[in-house]
């Protein structure tokens, strides 16, 4: 098939032979400048490989699949900041810390912590009895209900805040499609691709945790701490990464204790912690919830606390 | 593609080249990061990392949303390339109270073997604490080794111990050296847990972390039953160091001198693993990292790497529909300091898996060693589970043998021998009565590093 040209040229005259080289030279000196990507129509400097924002092999064709069913995009979460997706699928989607749909790494999201609908074209989230529990809309949600998400509205599971973004606003990919806008503007090389980098983003790690409104608070004698106490349990010990109420004081276990509110009472349970924990200078059994009063003088570690009710109502 | 390589002339100073798996990707990261033609030309012959990135599955589904691990295997050249770096060492040392008697003597033995593997254009310092942290010795040429010696056999026992005031003066003693050219590193030694001047774990390590953004990296050995092994093994995460857990005082020495042998063969330091994404693809994890999310891109820190060590990072992905074909999804960019060049290095590796609808193909493409490291990277998380039931007794002792025994025949069945022996050392200990927390918590650290 290569050799259509060379058979030709043998058999016209000189004038045709010409424009016919000339057309394909032409075109040759258009790819080295610019080539279009033909999935994304992202334009790519000619020395990639690989299309710079939708990753295409450039080199090769897309192929069609647009005689498989389509497949109508189910929604998405996204980041405040816009860094980070995470697409729904149809049928429930695990929301948690472990193995979960969508994985949210962060200290205050339980191992198990929602679960996200998407059926008959609506979508719902429901708690799966999290520790920190599940905000929509500003609205937190009980046990057992269901909870619709509108097109933009903001989901937080913990402190861990995402917008919900309906399948409208997703445009689906073909090949004849424009390329997906993302954030403001379409896409150019530039600000898409990889040669410029934004600063990585951290995840803030408590600092939305007031946005579930607290029980009360735990403050320590010498007034060195306060801790926002929520509905619930709220673990306590000196591990960042496994409490909620992370007090650092050497002679606190790396998890020492769990601090509960329910049924308008505040419990408190020492999870086998080293040096103990001691209510009114008694020291509690380990792994046995103890009622607590106001007034009591909770030690943890070496720092004695206690505990200030409803603060942060109003 | 093997045409545009040839394009490449053969003097082409193009260092990246032979680091990158795919010479075209690395061109273009060549582009970014080495604007500096004589840089190149120096390293040109041989990169210190390798990267190469080996995908679950070489095809993927393209009519729908899909998931898929990717390994990334950063390795150190087994090539000595040239002299070593010196190192710019600091020896902190723990002498409170409980250090009376073995401990204290085992420790200057150590420390002596120290002075004298060490060569003349390396720098030593030396700083010891108890209720404060003082300066032993400044930093300086280890040219003299009877003198430095002698400052060593003069350290007495103190009282409490000043964990915090140890590492800032060690590290201000590390800085005041300038870093080009040196292997920096501080060996921190305890027997403790820090009973005076800043004392908690956040502080500790948060001023761990910001040594290491200094360069500076710790290594964290824990001696006896007494110590913080949650402390020392987070200062190692932190900064990148190591984490050893000494249980007799006659095994002191050895444990400094395998250090220091590791310490001699570092050929990367402040390694940085960055993501890019392509477009309709997201990374869900990165197994037993945290990483910071940018724009499409998502980056860890990394430990030094040694000569010719594999360490191996899982990132998982999540993969949109789109028209079938071959693509990047992602690439993988890991920088880094040269060790033997002293040069700001970076090696790329492309992610590359094609998209078909042919439920054959996919099924054809699984790569069975990805999934067995992926199998491994589980087994850290199953173990700081173990760890945690233990200590709040949540798990009795037979719980916990069984789970340790489970990981280890795994661990055998997939070649890590030494985390193997590791878990069986715990074992041990369990079946003794005693704790095994200090020793699986360095075996953790093994194998979030994903280091072999």
């Amino acid at each position: 098939m290569e050799d259509t040209n060379k058979t030709a040229i043998g058999t016209m005259d000189s004038a045709e032979a010409t424009q016919m080289i000339s057309q394909p030279a032409s075109n040759a000196t258009q790819m080295a400048m610019n080539v279009d990507c033909p999935v994304c129509h992202t334009p790519n400097p000619p020395s990639e490989t690989y299309c710079i924002d939708c990753g295409f092999l450039l080199s090769s064709a897309p192929v069609a699949v647009a005689d498989m069913p389509e497949v109508p995009s189910m929604g998405k979460l996204v980041t405040p900041d816009g860094t980070r997706e995470f697409p729904l699928n149809a049928g429930p989607n695990t929301v948690g810390r472990e193995n979960a749909d969508v994985l949210l790494a962060h200290n205050t999201v339980s191992r198990r912590h929602a679960t996200i609908t998407v059926a008959d074209g609506r979508a719902y989230v429901e708690d799966a009895g999290s520790t920190n529990g599940t905000i929509v809309a500003g609205v937190k949600i009980a046990p057992g209900e269901k909870a619709d998400l509108t097109d933009g509205c903001e989901v937080i599971f913990g402190s861990f805040a995402l917008r919900y973004e309906a399948a409208e606003s997703e445009e689906p990919r073909a090949e004849s499609e424009e390329p997906r806008v993302e954030g403001e503007g379409a896409p150019s090389p530039e600000g898409e691709g990889w040669g410029e980098e934004r600063e990585p983003v951290e995840i803030e790690e408590r600092s939305e945790a007031e946005r579930t409104t607290p029980v009360g608070k735990l403050v320590s004698k010498d007034g060195a701490y306060s801790f926002d106490i929520h509905d619930g349990t709220n673990t306590i010990g000196r591990r960042e990464a496994d409490n909620d109420i992370v007090i650092s004081d050497p002679y606190c276990s790396g998890r020492h204790a769990d601090l509960t509110f329910g049924d308008g009472k505040f419990t408190i349970t020492d999870v086998g912690s080293t040096n103990g924990t001691m209510i009114n200078g008694v020291k509690l059994d380990a792994n046995v919830p103890r009622d607590l009063v106001p007034g009591d003088e909770i030690t943890l570690g070496r720092t004695v606390f206690t505990i200030m009710e409803g603060k942060g109502e109003s | 593609m093997n045409d545009r390589t040839q394009m490449i002339p053969p003097d082409d100073p193009n260092r990246t080249r032979i680091g990158g798996m795919d010479p075209n990707a690395t061109q273009m990261s060549g582009g970014v990061f080495a604007p500096d033609a004589n840089r190149t030309q120096m390293a040109g012959s041989m990169q210190a990392l390798t990267v190469e990135c080996v995908p679950e599955n070489a095809y993927a589904l393209a009519t729908g949303n899909t998931r898929q691990h990717v390994l990334v295997k950063i390795t150190g050249t087994g090539i000595a390339m040239g002299a070593r770096m010196p190192l710019n060492l600091c020896l902190i040392l723990d002498r409170s109270g409980s250090m009376e008697g073995p401990p204290m003597d085992y420790m200057k033995r150590a420390c002596g073997y120290v002075v004298d593997l060490l060569e003349p254009n390396d720098v030593l310092s030396i700083v010891a604490f108890t209720d404060q942290a003082e300066v032993v010795m400044p930093a300086r040429k280890v040219v003299n080794k009877a003198l430095i010696k002698q400052h060593i056999d003069m350290l007495q026992v103190g009282n409490t111990t000043d964990l915090y005031g140890g590492i800032q003066f060690g590290s201000n003693q590390i800085a005041s050296v300038a870093s080009a050219g040196y292997v920096n590193r501080a060996l921190l030694f305890t027997d403790g847990e820090p009973t005076a001047g800043t004392k908690d774990f956040q502080s500790i390590v948060g001023q761990v972390a910001e040594q290491k953004s200094r360069g500076i990296t710790i290594t964290a050995l824990g001696f006896g039953m007494e110590y913080n092994e949650e402390l020392l093994a987070a200062i190692a995460k932190r900064s990148g160091g190591n984490y050893y857990y000494i249980t007799r005082p006659e095994l002191i020495p050895e444990i400094f001198r395998k250090e220091l042998e590791t310490l001699m063969n570092v050929v990367a330091r402040n390694v940085k693993m960055r993501v890019h994404m392509s477009r309709w693809v997201q990374v869900r994890q990165i197994y037993n990292k945290l990483p910071a999310f940018g724009h499409r891109s998502a980056e860890v820190t990394l430990a030094d790497l040694e000569r010719g060590q594999t360490m191996s990072a899982i990132v998982e992905l999540e993969l949109g529909n789109r028209p079938g074909g071959k693509y990047r999804v992602a690439k993988v960019e890991v920088d880094y300091d040269d060790c033997v060049t002293a040069r700001s290095e970076s090696v790329a590796g492309d992610v590359v898996v094609e998209f078909t609808t042919d439920q054959n193909l996919i099924a054809s493409g699984v790569n069975e060693q990805v999934q067995r490291e992926v199998e491994v990277a589980e087994a850290s998380r199953n173990l700081e589970k173990t760890v945690m039931g233990m200590r709040t007794q949540q798990v009795s002792p037979a719980d916990a043998l069984r789970e340790l025994q489970k990981t280890q025949s795994m661990l055998i069945s997939q070649g890590k021998t030494l985390q193997a022996q590791d878990i069986q050392t715990a074992i041990d200990q369990i079946k003794q009565g005693g704790g095994a927390e200090k020793t699986l918590m360095g075996t953790i650290l093994d194998l979030d590093r994903g280091k072999s």
